[in-house]
């Protein structure tokens, strides 16, 4: 899977050395990493939420080097984000060194991963990170000591204020182009053989598998592919990631943690030094926000908090913007299009793209989108989402999933189409197509949008209440029955709680901003030819035969009017302009008079179109993301379940409202 | 942070080093030039020489436990074969009857043959076999109980030297709770005490055909090599090697001072300490002096704790001045005989190594029972106890070398309703969270006893400063309650576990061993529950210093045991 994100070993151009970030997930490598190069990297103060090989040139001390960026790992034979063991991660970077960041308040926890890192017989730092934090529990470190013990240099750092971040990165360079001269026979190598530091029987048993494995590993270049895939470990002696023993103390990585934990505890007692301080006011707080009470209020506020900023906030961007647009923007592109383009027909398709297309992402994007990122990022960093996901933890596993995947899920209300890539801090596969399949089914913020348009001057608030109530209601009930249909059973949770932490502005805006653009490259793309097809298809009368298709569909099973279904078809590729769609065929099919849904649906077609609308389709940006992500086949099948569902929801309700 | 420990004794040193092993700065107080309290081993001419206690039992697990920690494993030593005791009685050496347990026989032809009872009294215990139970409720006297139940002979002549001499205590002021809790128990099980001792006993046989054991019983009795004193040597060793760790002796608490719940400690040369928390592991008199401000109840129960005094005699011997027939390990001595000494132990016969060659060493305990004797001088204490060696066991001349150790006012006495001052001394304490005490006055007198209450202290003060358990509930460990009680009296799963408590991991199942232990739960582990989410929804557990959600199915294959630690005497 690594392969498509472009992170296999071509790219070692120049032969640059390579430092890989290694460490427990949440212990802010990417915070160090956007320090570290200077710019921003995917970090989330939830577990596991890196999940590309992210790979930057760094300079330091007049040195160059790759800085590659691994998910968050707890051993090194953890899968961490559902992939294979971490030693496969370290095999695909093939780094010169490792840059190991553990937390300064909890050495004991993090070490072990550290030792299994100097283990490989790599040259390390060690960056004893979050060292605000371990402060503000009374813990101070002698690195001195700490660096005698591991042989190994240690930096006292902190990402999110950058103290120590250069120098520790420096320190890493430095071995790592140390290496890098060694391997490309530029200077001959001195001896990194660690000493001997776990009792002599498990020495003794390391040696014996690495004289196996050094025996093997001659042979199996003449063998094939396929025993070096049975023996990745030789592979990973052969890329030069580890030495004979050190992968010898990955095979024996389980029998070795013990004797890794107990050097651990050990090691940080005598660097530990403890003063005696208040306890933070913040670990009551964590200790609070998973209990039932205030947990569970707590949980309700924030998420109203949340979505009452984006609806508040959003709507009034969305106003300015759109008001803007339409006084200054539209008429010159109009203008100059119409000037440019001399057939009307394409003149006006291609203003569909450009005018409607680029205010739909202004006018939803930017201010639905952006604000939600903003808000999501602030969450995520806050540490606040382990504490939500441990609290509906037994939700979620009735839709086959974990607590965490309320990370996605939450974003889903955003955008499906970040939602679908952030599925990957799931462990399973099963878990990603069943959170894919409920972030379909969750409207976004463009689909809410439609509903919260056609219900509430229609029918009034409380009805398009009612509306995400059913759409929920169906959600939930599609999630429990698809957690019975897919087979296999979701694991328990055992997950790391989160601390809590102020998210950092800077950060949270650099995070939603590279969100955006990510969105924004994807969707835009899609919603530029989408809107140009529909407005092609528009201007060319090709609407007029859909309708006729859809007819039965349309009027037949939801009692809806015949053209509904045409902006159905088109919501695919414009889902937020469905509404605007709808008005507008009414208007060509009955008269100006149609100007307002009034006129020609009553309130319960509207009811029955909004829910079809929140429910049914993924957008055409969602379905590509969808077939990027989980391939073609669940693509498909989640597709058309969705639409499915969407249909026969909307032709229940259709008979209990009687329209059909 | 620092968390002082006051009392150089065994359950201090033992506070001390757990509390280091757990990486917490501590500093170790005592009043003394020296460590160890009341355990001390003089090497003399090649004499092993024990001035207080000279070995302990194994089956209670905190000793022996820790002795392996301390990798002093090799160094256990047990009685050497035979083991042969007397008991003095009616003026005349009577075998100590093959397989007696405690009080009651695990054999049962041995103790019809022993000469140790009259016909009659054989007779009269076993109207055990018929007597109904004693519906009462609350603490009695061990001695009446068994009186009541066997007859006055086993307990003047068995129970009495055995069991008051173990505890310097009369037998018939001794609480039954706090000492033999087992008995209470057989009889609400059984109903007739020896055919609890009889099953017990065939139980252990067919654990013994199981393989678990071989050979004879051991004795339950162990001790060191180089003496008890080697525990105390390796203790202050791996102190001197932990750098966060300080000892400072002949330092004298002046006073404690409270502040809220705070407490403060004021050193004899004005110098202050304001430590994190505080473990008393002082003489009860000491603790209940320095509490007296603060906590005048806990004091005032604490001073309650009735007290004797205690000596122990070594006298050396050449073999040329003993009998012929000299034989056994030592002897005890019937209640009501007209002897100083309590009992007797023939050191150097008992364990291999105390005594040069062509020597024998015998140590004289003399209780609180014999009033006067402790109004002796040390010569006085010495010709007495040399009297009646000598003159019991026909013995010539006079001794070699001889030692005397007093111990004035220093045996704690296990009166009925001992557990219930303890327990209310610590709930007296609850203004003070970080406030223990610990020691043989409390809930034990044995080694064992004391290092499993130093340990409890330091783990609950551990787990205190980790902020994994609630500081309410004062130290009362369920396990220390009854001393005697059963081992594992069972382990509970992760998720039944209440919130607040904490406990240690024994197992984990393998289905999850991998996902836990890469979280830090493994066995041995110290957890504790921070709480519960909704709907039967995760737990967090405090791990460490960090948390860990465990989901409830998961928890349910994680088995844990009680960690003597506050709440976990929830029972209460």
């Amino acid at each position: 899977m690594m392969h498509h994100h472009g992170a296999a070993a071509p790219d070692r151009t120049g032969d640059l050395p390579v430092v890989a970030l290694v460490g427990r997930p949440n212990v802010g490598k990417s915070t160090f990493l956007a320090r570290g190069s200077g710019r921003f990297a995917e970090t989330a103060n939830a577990p596991g939420t890196t999940v590309f090989l992210e790979r930057r040139r760094v300079c330091a001390d007049g040195r160059e080097a790759l800085l590659v960026d691994l998910p968050g790992t707890r051993s090194l034979l953890d899968r961490p984000a559902g992939s294979g063991p971490f030693w496969q991660h370290l095999e695909t970077a093939r780094p010169d060194a490792l840059l190991v960041l553990v937390d300064a308040g909890d050495l004991a926890r993090h070490l072990p991963l550290a030792l299994a890192c100097r283990d490989l017989g790599l040259p390390i730092v060690v960056a004893a990170n979050l060292s605000d934090e371990a402060a503000r529990h009374g813990i101070e470190l002698d690195t001195g000591r700490l660096s005698q013990l591991l042989l190994a240099p240690v930096h006292v750092t902190n990402g999110r204020s950058g103290e120590g971040v250069q120098a520790a990165l420096a320190d890493a360079i430095r071995l790592a182009t140390r290496r890098r001269d060694v391997r490309l026979g530029l200077s001959a190598p001195s001896s990194t053989l660690p000493a001997p530091i776990y009792p002599p029987s498990l020495e003794a048993r390391v040696g014996a598998e690495a004289a196996e494995l050094s025996a093997r590993v001659p042979g199996l270049r003449s063998v094939g592919a396929a025993v070096l895939d049975a023996t990745g470990f030789g592979r990973l002696i052969e890329a030069g990631v580890a030495n004979p023993r050190g992968a010898a103390t990955i095979v024996l990585g389980t029998e070795l943690d013990a004797a890794r934990a107990d050097l651990a505890g050990s090691w940080s007692r005598q660097v530990e030094r403890l003063r005696a301080v208040r306890p933070p006011l913040r670990d009551r707080l964590e200790r609070l926000a998973t209990e039932p009470v205030p947990g569970i209020p707590a949980f309700v506020a924030v998420t109203l908090a949340t979505f009452g900023l984006m609806v508040v906030v959003g709507g009034w961007l969305a106003a300015i913007l759109g008001n803007a647009w339409a006084a200054a923007v539209s008429p010159a592109l109009t203008a100059v299009v119409t000037a440019i383009i001399p057939i009307p027909s394409l003149a006006s398709s291609i203003l569909w793209a450009v005018d409607g297309g680029l205010l739909a992402l202004i006018s939803v994007g930017i201010p639905y989108i952006l604000t939600f990122y903003v808000l999501l990022a602030a969450l995520e960093d806050s540490g606040y989402l382990t504490s939500a996901a441990v609290l509906l933890d037994r939700v979620f596993n009735a839709l086959g999933l974990p607590g965490r995947a309320a990370v996605p899920l939450l974003a889903a209300a955003g955008c499906n189409v970040p939602a679908l890539y952030g599925t990957r801090i799931l462990r399973t596969r099963r878990e990603r197509i069943l959170a894919s399949f409920l972030i379909t089914l969750t409207p976004c913020s463009a689909r809410s949008a439609v509903v919260i348009a056609a219900l509430v001057p229609l029918a009034g608030p409380g009805v398009a209440l009612a509306a995400f109530v059913v759409t929920a209601a169906v959600a939930i009930a599609a999630g429990v029955g698809a957690n019975k249909l897919v087979p296999g059973r979701q694991p328990s949770l055992v997950l790391e709680m989160a601390r809590l932490r102020v998210p950092v502005a800077g950060h949270v805006a650099q995070k939603a901003w590279a969100r955006f653009r990510g969105f924004v490259l994807t969707a835009a793309p899609i919603m530029l030819i989408g809107s140009f097809v529909v407005g092609l298809a528009w201007e060319t009368g090709a609407w007029a035969p859909i309708s006729t298709a859809l007819g039965p569909l349309t009027e037949g099973w939801l009692g809806l009017p015949p053209i509904a279904g045409v902006a159905f078809a088109f919501g695919f590729l414009r889902k937020e302009l469905a509404l605007q769609l709808l008005i507008a065929l009414a208007v060509v099919e009955y008269g100006l008079g149609a100007g307002d849904l009034g006129t020609f649906m009553t309130a319960g077609q509207v009811f029955v179109f909004a829910i079809v609308t929140s429910i049914s389709i993924p957008c055409a940006a969602t379905l590509a993301a969808l077939i990027a992500e989980l391939g073609r086949r669940p693509a498909l099948t989640i597709t058309l379940g969705s639409l499915a569902l969407a249909l026969a929801a909307g032709g229940v309700i259709a008979r209990i409202v009687g329209i059909a | 942070m620092t968390v002082l420990v006051v009392g150089g004794g065994i359950t201090g040193l033992m506070s001390a080093y757990a509390l280091g092993k757990a990486g917490i700065p501590t500093l170790l107080v005592e009043g003394s030039r020296r460590l160890g309290g009341k355990i001390r081993t003089e090497k003399v001419d090649g004499f092993v020489i024990e001035h207080g206690p000279d070995s302990f039992v194994s089956y209670r697990p905190a000793g022996l436990a820790l002795i392996r920690e301390l990798g002093l494993g090799d160094a256990v030593v047990r009685p050497q074969e035979p083991r042969i005791v007397f008991i003095r009685a009616g003026g005349r050496f009577r075998r100590f009857p093959d397989g007696m347990g405690l009080v009651l026989p695990t054999k049962l032809r041995p103790f019809l043959t022993s000469d140790l009872f009259s016909p009659l009294a054989k007779a009269r215990m076993g109207l055990d076999l018929l007597l109904p139970r004693d519906g009462s409720d609350g603490d009695v006297a061990v001695g009446p109980f068994l009186r009541r139940r066997l007859g006055s002979a086993l307990v003047d002549r068995l129970a009495g030297p055995l069991i008051g001499g173990v505890y310097g205590t009369p037998i018939d002021e001794l609480s039954l709770d706090a000492v033999v809790p087992q008995l209470r128990e057989s009889e609400r099980r059984h109903r007739s005490l020896l055919l609890a001792a009889l099953a017990e006993a065939r139980a252990r046989k067919e654990a013994a055909a199981d393989g678990r054991h071989d050979g004879p019983s051991p004795s339950p009795f162990v001790t060191l090599a180089g003496g008890t004193q080697q525990l105390v040597d390796a203790l202050a060793e791996a102190l001197h090697g932990m750098p966060h760790v300080g000892i400072r002796t002949q330092c004298l608490l002046e006073d404690l001072e409270f502040d809220g719940s705070r407490v403060r400690v004021r050193f004899c040369g004005g110098e202050r300490l304001a430590p994190e928390a505080t473990i008393l592991a002082t003489p009860a008199r000491v603790t209940a002096d320095l509490l007296e401000r603060g906590a005048p109840d806990a004091a005032g129960q604490i001073r309650s704790i009735p007290h004797g005094a205690t000596a122990v005699v070594n006298l050396a011997y050449g073999d040329d001045q003993l009998p012929d027939d000299l034989a056994g390990h030592g002897f005890l001595v019937a209640d009501d005989e007209p002897l100083t000494i309590s009992a007797a132990t023939f050191s150097s016969r008992k364990w291999a190594g105390r005594a040069p060659e062509g020597t024998l060493l015998v140590r004289a305990f003399i209780g609180d029972r014999r009033t006067g004797a402790h109004d002796l001088d040390d010569p006085g204490l010495v010709a007495a106890a040399h009297r009646d060696v000598a003159g019991t066991v026909g013995i010539r001349g006079e001794p070699l070398l001889t030692r005397v150790a007093r111990y004035p006012a220093a045996m704690p006495h296990y009166t009925v309703g001992h557990l219930e001052r303890v327990a209310a001394a610590e709930a007296a304490l609850a203004p003070y969270p970080a406030l223990r005490i610990a020691g043989g006055a409390y809930r034990g007198v044995g080694l064992p006893d004391c290092i499993a209450q130093g340990r409890a202290a330091a783990d609950s003060i551990a787990l205190l400063l980790s902020g994994g358990a609630p500081a309410e509930a004062p130290a009362g460990a369920a396990d220390a309650a009854a001393p005697t009680a059963a081992v594992g009296a069972g382990s509970t799963s992760l998720d039944a576990l209440p919130i607040g408590a904490g406990a240690r991991v024994v197992s984990v199942a393998a289905d999850h061993a991998a996902e836990l232990a890469l979280e830090g739960v493994v066995p041995g582990t110290i957890v504790a529950v921070a709480s519960r989410a909704p709907l039967g929804g995760p737990l967090v557990v405090g791990v460490g210093r960090a948390r860990v959600a465990v989901a409830r199915s998961v928890a349910s294959t994680v088995a844990v045991e009680p960690a003597p630690e506050p709440a976990a005497a929830a029972g209460r």
